[in-house]
């Protein structure tokens, strides 16, 4: 029969491993007959029935694996072990609390801990992908005029540095647009707003070496009007079509075509270039530039990376800096000094002003993540600790007995060591499973993909298995050295030992300080969050919706049609345009000149439509806001009153003053101040800003919206849309309140984080408590009767366990609260707006610990009190 | 005893000398179309054992089974009148039932 070399052996192999030799020969022997009849019905399920049928078998009955290892013993020292392992099991049966507390801890602890590991791993991997990656830097700029810092370089640099440089070996540039872009799908005419479009060099992908999974590896932007998707871009708009060779179109009412030439794979979440499309910067150079833009040394606006022989970054900067003074300070106002910032450093590393457009965090912020995660492990190890030695203290009459019976000194320690290596091992593969099932969690938190393979590298477990065995060594080496030395008379007569209570004090009184501190941090990083949104911008933002128009020529001339169209409609109380959408964090800052000031003014600016101010529902200090109906108000400007004390004006002197932006060469008179409002997040204070009407270009059409029927109204916003603008021009929208909660995502996250640190340290510190009072009382339990036997109240039995632990708490509070303190004042100063540290958060929160505490303690004290002393005294 | 341990008692006293595990699953996934696996048939034939209803001898190593060798069950006498005082019962209760149809 050919079938018999096909018999699947892994489940045959296990039968075989733990029947019984006697049976064997019957169950395997069944098992086969059945296996092949199904076989020639369906072998899939045949295999699997099998596998049933032999787990199925795996029954009391059945094994005998015991019986096979029966002589063994004597050769692997495997019955002591089995006596260990018996003593084990007994133990822990035994005292359940303290077992599943200790467990539950280093669980809890490793399991936060890992995760936290995990994070400041993709972190400080930042942009380590690329094979190169120590070798390539951003070139930056700063001017020496206005101490502001750019991530630019100007665009002909790389190009310059490539013919010229000999320690410069290749260089790339790439320019995101700010805004969203407007792509449609050829061929199923479908539209899509692209928030992350690149335009890049072609040799963009030699440098920054990411996987192309179709299309040439060289040259990929090479040809003009070409573009490359990422893999998911490429599937939303061609589903399982090739992409390769389809043809896209940028722009909403000019079209321009693109031929898809490759597809990348995505970005990974870990790194600076976050773009589901690229395509080439001459292609950009023709659809939004002038011909000769790319040549001029004036332009900086555009990032730029160079790849730079090791060792020689200094000649290279240097040469930057000739090319910088020689070409581009000639074009600018400044003096410029280059600089160059290694990629890997600029995720982690000093943010420049302007120009940022990846995600950026700080050093410290993953610092005081990484302590919180050491905290939280530690949290875990002094449970863990705490209870097996006081588990350890209580079995002293147990190591007299062995120690009677001949168990040597060595076999005592070997016990112990055992015990505490068998919980560890437990703990740590229960974290194993919390971390599997908190990945995803993790991920949506730190906007980062986590894969289960990343724990298995050497990197991540080592440090952890060094703190585990840590872990063994101190909780097992106190009963193991200690206890197997005391002689075993002294042992049996000692009813419990008293050995180690002082180190249990501070263990718990440090949970008792760190679980404070996370409290209150959690309450402040809240209430400033609260404060931040609800604060008053300034200007009314609840129902506004924003419409990217891309200044698009084929929009501009008819946004006046649009507006008059929905003058009639009830549901929309204002249309107005503008260069900016309000609170968006990019910003143009030119320099202004008003008459009869000495000052070099570099101010931001907005040009808008005449009824922006009574859309946004800006309040006017002084003067008059822009009117449509006065003539010469066509070059009118609106300064804030920031702007007019940075100038040492009153608002009223200001009006009527001649300003002059130098940089558009714009002029006119100022005919209003505007309050203070926040155009930008609350991160950052109110700078000078300026609003002229005499625009150079509008980006976004706002609108606000009644409450009422308020689907209706964005209804027939996108019908007149269509009807004035046509169907070729893309109509997407966003609410303006959801953007300002947006800014604060950061903030919300750490919030969680916060919430989550504090929630898992009360946990573990209540469950040390928990241990630590269940511990106390027990040991007193005699001395508890002896004190109601001689007339003590129950009341008085309760102050006497609780003295210890209230004690603890007291001096926990006193040392977490200036600690927090001044570690809070340091996370706020990162706000311009910002709250006073309330007192009543500590107050409330040192409340909370105890009530939590009581609850905690107050079945077992409870317990104790009311139990009856002749109980407790009896048993001797 | 059981439903499941009567039946298979049954059907392994019905089979005379050719009844093994498989053979008793297949009969009754015949005799009342339901699947039955074969350790449950295991579990159920020790137990008769066990109880001394049903004895067991080996028989030679056949190909279809690996080389393996059978376990071949005949009831015993003790096994036999159990199952018959069993049916003795029943018969009793079904002569005390009246008639549906009337």
């Amino acid at each position: 029969m050919k079938v018999s070399e096909n018999l699947p052996r892994s489940p045959l192999g296990f039968l075989r491993w733990f029947c019984k030799k006697e049976l064997i020969d019957e169950i395997e022997g069944d098992l086969i007959e059945v296996y092949r009849e199904r076989f020639e019905r369906n072998p899939r399920k045949a295999k699997f029935k099998l596998w049933k049928e032999v787990l199925q078998s795996f029954n009391r009955r059945n094994i005998g694996i015991m019986e096979k290892y029966q002589n063994w013993h004597v050769v692997a020292g495997l019955s002591m072990i089995k006596q260990y392992a018996r003593v084990l099991f007994r133990t822990a049966r035994k005292h359940k609390v303290y077992t599943s507390i200790s467990v539950a801890s280093l669980t809890l602890g490793i399991t936060c801990a890992s995760l936290i590991h995990l994070y400041i791993q993709k972190e400080t991997n930042f942009d380590r992908i690329y094979t190169n990656a120590d070798q390539i830097f951003r070139i930056n700029h700063k001017s020496k005029t206005s101490g502001r810092s750019y991530a630019y370089a100007p665009l002909p640099m790389t190009p310059h540095l490539i013919e010229s440089s000999e320690a410069v070996i290749d260089g790339t540039r790439i320019f995101k647009y700010r805004r969203a872009s407007p792509i449609t799908v050829v061929k199923s005419k479908r539209s899509f707003n692209e928030p992350r479009l690149g335009w890049a060099d072609a040799n963009f992908f030699e440098m920054f070496d990411l996987p192309i999974v179709n299309g040439n590896e060289k040259g990929l932007l090479d040809r003009p009007n070409t573009i490359v998707l990422s893999q998911t871009t490429a599937k939303k708009y061609f589903g399982e079509e090739d992409p390769v060779g389809q043809m896209i179109e940028f722009g909403s009412a000019e079209k321009h075509k693109l031929e898809v030439v490759g597809v990348f794979e995505d970005f990974p979440t870990n790194t600076s270039f976050q773009f589901d499309l690229i395509a080439g910067i001459e292609t950009c150079s023709r659809i939004m530039w002038s011909s000769n833009h790319l040549n001029s040394w004036r332009n900086m606006f555009v990032s730029a990376y160079v790849m730079v022989k090791p060792g020689r970054e200094k000649e290279a900067l240097d040469q930057i800096q000739t090319a910088t003074t020689t070409y581009f300070d000639a074009e600018s106002t400044s003096t410029w000094e280059a600089s160059l910032q290694p990629l890997t450093d600029i995720h982690l590393g000093e943010a420049m002003d302007i120009g940022e457009w990846s995600s950026h965090n700080d050093e410290e912020t993953l610092i005081l993540m990484g302590v919180i995660g050491i905290i939280i492990l530690c949290l875990g190890c002094f449970n863990f600790t705490n209870m097996i030695t006081a588990q350890a203290g209580q079995r002293t009459k147990e190591v007299g007995v062995r120690k009677v019976l001949g168990s040597h000194r060595r076999n005592i320690a070997q016990q112990t060591i055992f015990e505490t290596l068998t919980f560890v091992v437990i703990s740590g593969l229960l974290s194993v499973l919390f971390i599997y099932l908190l990945l995803p969690k993790l991920g949506d938190l730190t906007s980062h993909t986590y894969l289960m393979e990343e724990i298995l590298k050497p990197e991540f477990y080592l440090p952890f298995l060094a703190i585990l065995v840590a872990v063994i060594a101190i909780s097992g080496a106190y009963p193991a050295l200690y206890i197997s030395r005391i002689g075993s008379i002294q042992l049996m007569k000692q009813s419990s030992s008293e050995g180690g209570s002082s180190i249990r004090n501070i263990l718990v009184t440090a949970q008792f300080t760190i679980t404070t501190a996370l409290i209150i941090s959690t309450g402040i990083v809240y209430l400033q969050l609260q404060y931040l949104k609800n604060k008053k911008l300034g200007f009314d933002d609840s129902v506004i919706v924003s419409m990217p128009i891309h200044n698009d020529e084929a929009v501009i001339p008819k946004i006046n049609t649009f507006r008059n169209e929905l003058t009639s409609y009830a549901g929309i109380s204002g249309i107005t345009a503008a260069s900016h959408e309000m609170l968006t964090d990019y910003t143009y800052i030119t320099q202004f000149d008003i008459e009869g000031i000495e000052a070099e003014n570099l101010w931001e600016r907005y040009t808008v439509e005449q009824d922006y101010i009574s859309t946004f529902d800006l309040e006017i200090v002084a003067g008059r806001a822009f009117d449509s109906n006065i003539q010469s108000d066509s070059t009118a400007f609106i300064l804030n009153e920031s702007a007019v004390q940075a100038i040492n004006l009153t608002p009223q002197e200001a009006i009527g003053k001649t300003i002059t932006d130098i940089s558009l060469e714009k002029k006119g008179k100022i005919v209003g101040v505007v309050k203070d409002f926040h155009f930008r997040s609350l991160h950052h204070d109110i700078a000078p800003f300026v609003m002229y009407v005499n625009w150079d270009r509008l980006d976004y059409i706002s609108a606000r919206l009644a409450t009422d029927n308020f689907q209706e109204n964005i209804d027939h916003l996108e019908d007149t849309w269509i009807k004035v603008f046509g169907e070729g021009v893309p109509f997407f929208f966003s609410y303006l309140d959801q953007q300002a909660a947006a800014m604060y995502l950061k903030e919300d996250n750490e919030m969680q984080l916060f919430s989550i640190f504090s929630f898992i340290s009360i946990v573990l510190g209540a469950l040390g408590l928990f241990g630590f009072v269940l511990f106390t009382t027990e040991r007193k339990f005699k001395e508890i009767g002896l004190r109601k036997v001689l007339g003590a109240s129950s009341w008085q039995v309760i102050g006497l366990i609780n003295q210890n632990f209230i004690r603890i708490l007291i001096i926990s509070s006193i040392i977490a609260s200036p600690i927090t303190f001044f570690l809070m004042s340091k996370w706020l100063k990162d706000f311009a707006y910002r709250i006073d540290q309330p007192i009543w958060v500590y107050l409330v929160t040192v409340l909370i610990i105890f009530m939590i505490a009581t609850i905690t303690v107050s079945r077992t004290t409870w317990k104790a009190a009311s139990s009856n002393p002749v109980d407790a005294i009896k048993n001797e | 005893m059981g439903a499941l341990e009567e039946m298979v008692i049954l059907i392994a006293a019905a089979m005379k000398d050719e009844a093994y595990a498989v053979s008793i699953a297949r009969e009754y996934t015949r005799r009342t179309s339901q699947e039955i696996s074969i350790p449950a048939i295991h579990t159920v034939l020790k137990r008769l054992e066990a109880k001394g209803f049903v004895k067991s001898s080996e028989s030679a190593p056949t190909a279809e089974r690996g080389g393996r060798k059978k376990r071949l069950y005949q009831i015993t006498t003790s096994g036999y009148s159990l199952v018959s005082d069993l049916r003795n019962q029943r018969e009793e209760l079904w002569s005390l039932i009246p008639d549906m149809s009337i």
